[in-house]
């Protein structure tokens, strides 16, 4: 009887553990994606490419959400507090992980992600009209000192990525502007149209959008497409980057987890991947999700002196 | 020329005419049900537009933009609840006339304004964009200041008798709009300390919940006492004759006119131009005294300005690179996918491009009336639906908007509070729309404010306006609004 019993259970535990597994089978129902940003942006479109070319590979839809609102800090909220069991994923950029949790009280900071990996990265650039009275960074720097106060640059929102490399730059030089907020990257570059504003400091994308050009990269690397100075090349130690990641919840379990990073990895050096971001002028960048993660506690921190620099916040 | 005629081969081909007609109908039914507006419709559409030849894509964007701007006006009319915040004026007139039963009248009107408001500003695109685009450029934030403010008169013209309940409504509006985090500092404000309003009260949420759910309270509230509630025995959409349109053209041109440059100006939109128009209307139609019992006057400025906002909108963003609302922004986000930079430089590098959205938008427009006659007929048999029913159904479609403008759970707590609250006020006799009016300006006109504090710096206020006559102009007209008025009242009563 109790050789029966042991049998029956050893059979049910098989049972159980084919089932387990079967159950496992993870993807089995469609994943969601959350941008924290509105459709079509230049945060949402990098996104919608690797989710088409990741949902090929895994077979089951990933469906982007998009969750507007504070700064992408409301979607990244919803991120941190998914359940962690891969079917809630995040695509974040640099401000709303690095910069927003040093600007105000936010249900999650740095320990709330676990990384899949990077996605893309690039410079900011600090733009200025084409019909601007100065041709490159030395003039440009030589007019602005004798007029303290007189020229103006568009912002998107204060203490973000548009706002702090600027106040940088301008520390640096021992320049004075007036940083006017704004909604919208195009209401500001109809404003530099009409030389109300001067300069704007965004992703490279806009160079290509607008008729402007770049004074200076943030970044101590130089990027091929962008003929301009960068931070090494006038002695500012510092970096602002752009980089997008694909994030999860913290405590995602390990066997889903690498599934997840095993499809992005593909994709992400993939050829398809690559053409389709740099059709939206961004660059491609994979990053492994342990350096990466690592990466990001440097950068939050990185970020937070820059901040208490810039606004003394 | 060869230009011209090879671009509309290409729009006029099958397949781009096919996803024309489907984006007009697609636009037109999520633009009718309560709560998904122009939005959430391109936002739909965007993933298939990927595998498509950019004019196709284009023809199916501009299909939804413009049918979603018509189709609000639909539930509007029919149901009192606008399916897209910028049909909320259409309402105001419509119902009562849908009322009296002649729903599908009011539609025609509703539809015939659509259509030739769209086509009017189809026109101004294309003869005068790049000449037009940099008049876009004259407004900064002080010309954009006295723009909005010339706005927030319409408080006033929507409010009838009640005045100061009008003035309080505006002003609940405009502070609801502050709710959430200041542009100018880094803080959050009136949030009461709730992480969850940070994002500020989402404009479709709450006019969604003061039109449409305080509408399905308050007929709720009538059905426990009235056996039967007002039914509306819709027919057949019925087109104004051209003889009825007698007296009305000049309204109809006035109303495309402030729709086409309310466009053109980045940061205002379709929902603005419906209220000004309207606004416009009710102080010159010989016809006033009549509004919001049925006028058709009113649906017309209401609808052929909103619709006149989608040429407007592009005339910006084709002629500079620079997205005049939100649908824009989305439409120049899809040129760059496909390889095109919107820019300067488009009308130049790609002008077969540019003339296929002009045809396209203007055989959208066209394309509005077979896709208003099926929607009409689709909302027929929703209407014969048992009233119980149909509240219930439109609740949902209330909750399921609210929360997928933005995608965020807090939006649908903010319209059913602010369903209730709007119920509460309606009832003690405040009108609806200037809360609508207070919340659409409101953001901008916060904006507006502080960015001239900030441009104007030391200079002394005379010197700063002084530089800008378009201001000038603008504050000098809101000041006649505000006058005339006081001062005809004056005279007829000295008369009597």
């Amino acid at each position: 009887m109790n050789k029966i019993f042991k049998k029956m259970g050893l059979t049910l535990a098989c049972v159980l553990m084919v089932t387990g597994s079967a159950f496992a089978a993870y993807p089995e129902r469609p994943i969601t994606m959350i941008v924290p940003f509105g459709a079509g942006g230049s945060n949402d479109l990098p996104a919608r490419v690797l989710a088409g070319l990741m949902e090929k590979k895994l077979g089951q839809p990933i469906v982007i959400q998009n969750v507007v609102g504070a700064g992408g800090t409301q979607g990244t909220t919803q991120i941190a507090q998914a359940k962690p069991d891969g079917y809630t994923i995040g695509f974040d950029p640099t401000g709303a992980l690095c910069l927003q949790p040093h600007m105000k009280k936010l249900p999650y900071g740095v320990d709330s992600f676990q990384f899949i990996g990077m996605a893309t990265q690039q410079p900011v650039v600090l733009m200025t009209s084409k019909k601007a009275s100065w041709k490159n960074l030395e003039e440009m720097v030589e007019i602005v000192k004798k007029a303290p106060g007189k020229y103006r640059v568009g912002i998107s929102g204060v203490g973000n990525m548009s706002h702090v490399p600027v106040i940088a730059l301008a520390k640096h030089y021992g320049l004075q502007f007036r940083y006017v907020p704004y909604r919208s990257t195009p209401e500001i570059m109809k404003e530099i149209a009409a030389d109300r504003l001067q300069f704007h400091a965004d992703m490279p994308v806009a160079l290509s959008q607008y008729d402007v050009y770049g004074l200076i990269q943030f970044s101590d690397k130089k990027v091929d497409n962008l003929p301009m100075p960068n931070s090494a090349d006038i002695g500012l130690n510092k970096n602002f980057i752009m980089w997008q990641a694909c994030i999860a919840p913290k405590g995602i379990p390990t066997d889903i987890l690498k599934i997840l990073v095993d499809t992005m990895r593909e994709v992400v050096n993939s050829k398809e991947y690559a053409d389709a971001i740099h059709r939206l002028s961004m660059n491609v960048w994979w990053m492994e999700p342990d350096e990466a993660q690592k990466f990001y506690e440097k950068e939050f921190v990185s970020y937070g002196e820059a901040l208490k620099d810039a606004i003394g916040k | 020329m060869d230009m011209i005629l090879s671009a509309l081969a290409e729009v006029l081909s099958p397949f781009a005419l096919i996803m024309n007609l489907m984006g007009v109908m697609i636009g037109m039914i999520i633009g009718a049900l309560p709560g998904l507006g122009s939005v959430v419709a391109i936002s739909i559409c965007l993933p298939f537009t990927f595998g498509m030849e950019p004019l196709q894509a284009m023809a199916l964007l501009l299909g939804v933009y413009c049918g979603s701007n018509c189709g609000g006006s639909i539930a509007a009319v029919l149901i009192n609840t606008p399916g897209t915040p910028q049909a909320a004026a259409t309402s105001i007139d419509g119902f009562p006339m849908a009322r009296l039963g002649k729903g599908g009248k009011a539609i025609g009107w509703s539809l015939s304004a659509s259509i030739i408001g769209g086509l009017f500003s189809c026109v101004v695109l294309v003869v005068a964009a790049p000449t037009v685009a940099s008049f876009a450029l004259r407004f900064g934030p002080l010309e954009t200041f006295g723009l909005i403010l010339m706005g927030l008169t319409c408080i006033s013209s929507v409010s009838g008798k009640k005045q100061l309940q009008g003035l309080i409504a505006g002003l609940l509006g405009l502070l609801l709009a502050c709710v959430g985090m200041s542009p100018f500092t880094p803080d959050a404000r009136f949030t009461f300390g709730l992480y969850a309003l940070d994002g500020g009260m989402d404009t479709v949420a709450v006019i969604v919940g003061v039109f449409a759910i305080a509408e399905v309270i308050d007929r709720s509230e009538r059905m426990l006492h009235e056996k039967q509630g007002t039914v509306i025995n819709v027919n057949k959409l019925s087109m104004p004759k051209l003889s009825e349109y007698k007296g009305r053209i000049w309204n109809l041109i006035k109303s495309s006119i402030i729709g086409t440059i309310v466009g053109i100006l980045p940061g205002t939109g379709a929902t603005t131009a419906a209220f000004i128009a309207y606004g416009e209307a009710q102080r010159s139609s010989p016809r006033r005294d009549k509004f919001g019992t049925g006028e058709p006057d009113s649906i017309i400025a209401a609808e052929s300005s909103n619709n006149a906002v989608t040429g407007g909108a592009l005339v910006p963003s084709l002629a500079l690179g620079i997205p005049g609302d939100p649908v824009t922004a989305i439409m120049l986000a899809t040129f760059i996918l496909h390889g095109i930079t919107p820019g300067v430089r488009l009308m130049v590098d790609n002008p077969a491009v540019v003339y296929g959205i002009f045809i396209a938008l203007a055989v959208a427009n066209l394309l509005m009336y077979p896709c208003c006659c099926v929607t009409t007929r689709i909302f027929n048999y929703l209407l014969k639906t048992p009233e119980p029913i149909l509240m219930g159904l439109i609740t949902v479609l209330c909750v399921l908007g609210a929360y997928g403008s933005r995608g965020n759970f807090n939006d649908v707590a903010v319209t059913i509070g602010s369903g209730i609250a709007a119920y509460i006020l309606r009832r003690c006799g405040f009108p609806m729309p200037p809360i609508v009016i207070g919340l659409v300006l409101g953001q901008q006109f916060e904006m507006s404010i502080g960015q001239m504090l900030l441009y104007k710096a030391d200079m002394s206020w005379w010197t700063y306006i002084a530089q800008s006559p378009i201001a000038m102009c603008l504050f000098a007209v809101t000041a006649l609004i505000l006058i005339v008025p006081l001062v005809r009242h004056k005279m007829s009563s000295q008369a009597a």
